[in-house]
């Protein structure tokens, strides 16, 4: 089954923000998963990563963004949320909630249901690193490490190749969490003939449409002032307490962005290129070489003046952005070329995150925090993720030819 | 500049070029500002008298005597006063070693946690002298000489280090390994023209480790800055990024000081325990923690007997699944070099700019039963160097693609919470499967530390006669 990212982005009520704020931040769902779970994320089956958070507009106010990755289509997940919500309270949380954004004059979950499907937005380019997994599936592929690793406990004491595969059957076939799934076929992540088609004629398109776009706009980006101011040291500090509890984290990036017709329309077809990239190159877990994401995207909002970009990641904010800058600052500055203040680009290419300190700073200065993180798997790495879907694929090979124990290597 | 020239800049202090391997005892004396005209009178005294040690003084003879000095935050906001702009600093140095989210990336929590720490929890100094010499009384002598109230100072910390080896020998710490092996090659030096193979893996731009030079992007690092109306002798040049203020980082760099106990008998009782029924001696279970064989050698492709070339190796064609060396060993984790035979360049540049040069000493204290490294290094950037090998490689239980590990040897063990497991294993990979440690202790502990800047002899200048 394939993931869907998206947010709901909804404008909260003139004065609001800051009741909003303090009742979110109260709830304790930066660290792990708080006894009181209000939002029921816990008992959500689809869902991996979900945050709630705020920003402000000059022009729109501030809006309530509720950020969602999950597995399959978005109006089975509400469903799974306010059936979990009406087991909990009846709805009463998330209508409260919801009653501090415009718009919303609803008393009952359907009400909420329509508001909310009104107000979704789909990114305009996402990444996910571990491709049609589920998160059940994630969760049984852990539980199948865990065992594996048991049979084969310290190692102090070598089993042969056969002799350990076979214990290592024999627990996974006796283990409860085990026994009915690790023999189940993965799906693989490739897109499939009629998605490859089309990705790649998305990227056709698009790469025609971003080369002329970007020919058109250079006059424009090199203008464009670039803004080298270094984040307040206490706005740095606001942010760093929510960071680092655990060894995953997550960025929300909210960036002005120069919204004319042209520069706006480079911006949607270097997104197009993009999302055919991803689909077609990026979808065995490495975006170019980073392998710590574990969901990412980018999402034009407030008629094309804000971007924003929320991603779950793995290893601290410095590592990430180091990434960002060392490995994969080109796809980097298409992305966030254009935005307001971004450091000196060229063909939205060249320049920009490659000027390593420069970007970070910018980077920092556009974060908004995030009141409201849930994460299914805290305990598990996107690499790690990766390394039991191939246990499990070695393993299940194993099963059918016993001479195939290289998934030994993989502990 | 001519390389012989660089290592003998008469204005950077000398600690930086040099371990004064001569000078086997070191005092490091840790002081608060009480007077800081008084301060400053010592300062000009101390920069008159050329006390202050400069690399163009070389290495040390024996019976001489070095001295330096760095300072803190604090510091340099007593002395500077008006000109102290606190923005021009590196965050982390501003800030001190002791903040709640500083302490959950470095990993000084549960047994590191700064409620455990002998000294140093409050950051309660300005600055620190260090006095080499020839003896641990004579290093002593020099820091009361020095510290004292007439010079508008007083001590609120000493701890001593020694060197503990020789020169065939080589460095050991108190684990016994040798140390102090890998250092990055600054270029313009005579080892970065002379060992062109090291430099190729190790060699970094001057300004990765000292201000004032292009570094590894190819464009000057952030310099701390002082108000020209600071500098009215006009001691410093013009500072890069704001043309109207003075560059007061010029030739100097950050130090990082970290004073770490090593729980010796508890390390080796655990290999004993560890290695008891299997196939690994105890020595061999140390030494694929360290990452290193005990003489210093490389784990892999280089046999034993070939001492020279035991810096030569990464880990991008020759052991990528580190059967060798394992993947979360102290010294992959701490300098991964290249990983990945796609990525050898790419890796090793993100490593490139992650390099610390390293002017640590062990230490004994015989009252106290402890031995250990008062850790020193120096770094263009404490975040984007020190912190982020402590944190994001050290201290990270992702590293690499491993899980609920952290570095065997310096790495803050985490007990279950949080919603995660422990964190105290180690992987060892080899054929057919990997070795696993469980139930590692912490052998490394945090007794004391903070972030310091040591500047240039002309930002000393202008440190002392800052009006």
């Amino acid at each position: 089954m394939s993931q869907t990212i998206f947010t709901v982005v909804s404008p909260v009520r003139p004065g609001e923000q800051g009741k909003l704020n303090d009742l979110l931040v109260d709830l304790g769902y930066i660290g792990p998963l708080p006894e009181q779970d209000p939002f029921g994320f816990g008992k959500v089956r689809t869902l991996h990563f979900a945050s709630v958070f705020l920003y402000d507009d000059a022009e729109d106010g501030w809006s309530l963004v509720f950020e969602s990755n999950i597995d399959g289509e978005i109006e089975a997940y509400i469903d799974s949320l306010f059936a979990v919500a009406t087991d909990q309270d009846g709805g009463k949380f998330l209508i409260d909630l919801y009653a501090r954004c415009q718009g919303f004059v609803g008393k009952t979950l359907p009400d909420l249901k329509r508001y909310m499907l009104d107000r979704v937005h789909r990114p305009q380019a996402g990444y996910v690193s571990a491709v049609n997994m589920t998160r059940d599936r994630i969760l049984q592929d852990a539980a199948v490490y865990r065992v594996v690793d048991e049979v084969l406990g310290s190692g102090a004491e070598v089993m042969a190749p056969a002799e350990a595969q076979a214990k290592v059957f024999e627990a996974l076939d006796a283990d409860p969490e085990t026994k009915d799934t690790w023999k189940v076929a993965d799906e693989g992540t490739s897109p499939g003939l009629i998605r490859g088609i089309g990705a790649v004629a998305e990227a056709v398109v698009n790469a025609i449409g971003f080369a002329v776009t970007a020919l058109i706009n250079l006059i424009p980006e090199r203008v464009a002032r670039q803004d080298s101011l270094r984040p307040d040291l206490d706005l740095v500090d606001s942010q760093k307490q929510y960071e680092d509890f655990l060894p995953t984290n997550h960025m929300v990036s909210v960036v002005h962005l120069h919204s004319d017709f042209g520069r706006l329309t480079a911006k949607r077809c270097a997104y197009g290129l993009l999302r055919a990239l991803v689909t077609l190159l990026y979808h065995k877990g490495k975006l170019g070489v980073i392998e710590t994401i574990h969901f990412a995207h980018w999402v034009i909002l407030n008629r094309g003046r804000r971007l924003l970009f929320v991603s779950n990641f793995g290893g601290s904010w410095d590592s990430y952005l180091d990434d960002f800058t060392l490995k994969s600052a080109r796809g980097l500055t298409l992305a966030w070329a254009h935005g307001i203040g971004f450091p000196k680009s060229r063909f939205m290419l060249l320049g920009g995150a490659a000027k390593g300190p420069e970007f970070i700073d910018w980077a920092r200065r556009s974060m908004v925090p995030t009141q409201v993180w849930y994460k299914a798997y805290p305990g598990v790495s996107a690499r790690n993720i990766n390394r039991n879907r191939k246990l499990r694929d070695g393993l299940t090979k194993a099963k059918a030819n016993p001479s195939k124990t290289e998934w030994l290597e993989l502990v | 500049m001519g390389s012989e020239e660089f290592t003998r800049h008469p204005d950077i202090q000398g600690l930086l070029f040099r371990g004064y391997a001569n000078l086997y005892h070191a005092g490091y004396g840790f002081f608060r500002i009480v007077d800081r005209t008084a301060c400053k009178f010592w300062l000009t005294g101390l920069l008159d008298s050329e006390r202050i040690s400069t690399a163009k003084d070389g290495p040390p003879e024996l019976g001489t005597q070095r001295l330096n000095i760095a300072f803190a935050a604090s510091g340099l906001e007593a002395l500077l006063g008006a000109g102290w702009i606190p923005d021009s600093y590196e965050p982390p140095f501003v800030e001190g070693m002791v903040t709640a989210h500083r302490c959950r990336l470095l990993g000084d929590v549960e047994d590191n946690d700064p409620e455990h720490w002998r000294w140093g929890k409050e950051q309660d100094f300005d600055g620190l002298f260090m006095a080499f010499g020839n003896s641990g009384d004579e290093a002593e002598q020099l820091l009361a000489d020095h510290l004292c109230s007439d010079n508008g100072v007083v001590r609120v910390q000493t701890v001593y280090g020694h060197l503990n080896g020789h020169e065939k020998d080589g460095e050991r710490e108190a684990f016994g390994f040798r140390d102090g092996i890998s250092q990055p090659i600054i270029e313009g030096t005579s080892r970065y023209r002379d060992l062109p193979k090291e430099a190729a893996l190790h060699g970094v731009p001057a300004g990765e480790m000292i201000l004032g030079y292009p570094d590894g992007t190819g464009k000057l690092p952030r310099t701390p800055a002082v108000s020209a109306a600071s500098d009215p002798r006009g001691w410093l040049k013009p500072h890069w990024e704001w043309p109207e203020r003075r560059d007061l980082g010029m030739n100097g760099s950050y130090l990082v000081f970290r004073q770490l106990a090593q729980d010796t008998e508890g390390f080796w009782r655990y290999v004993n325990e560890a290695a008891a029924g299997g196939q690994e001696t105890p020595l061999e279970l140390a030494e694929k923690m360290v990452g290193r064989r005990k003489d210093g050698t490389s784990m892999e492709k280089y046999p034993k007997s070939d001492k020279e070339n035991n810096n030569l190796f990464n880990f991008a064609k020759d052991d990528a699944q580190g059967k060798f060396c394992p993947v979360g060993s102290h010294i992959r984790r701490s300098n991964p070099r290249a990983t990945g035979s796609k990525t050898e360049k790419a890796s090793l540049k993100v490593t490139l700019r992650h390099r610390i040069l390293r002017r640590g000493r062990v230490y004994e204290d015989a009252e106290l039963g402890e031995v250990g490294l008062q850790f020193i290094c120096f770094n263009a950037s404490i975040a984007r160097q020190f912190e982020f090998i402590q944190g994001s490689w050290c201290n990270n239980q992702f590293f690499d693609g491993l899980q609920r590990e952290v570095d065997p040897i310096i790495g803050t063990v985490r007990k279950p919470g949080n919603g995660l497991d422990a964190v105290d294993r180690f992987t060892i990979p080899r054929d057919p499967y990997r070795r696993r440690l469980d139930g590692i202790p912490t052998f490394v502990t945090m007794k004391g530390g903070g972030y310091f800047f040591m500047p240039g002899m002309a930002a000393l200048r202008c440190i002392a006669t800052a009006p």
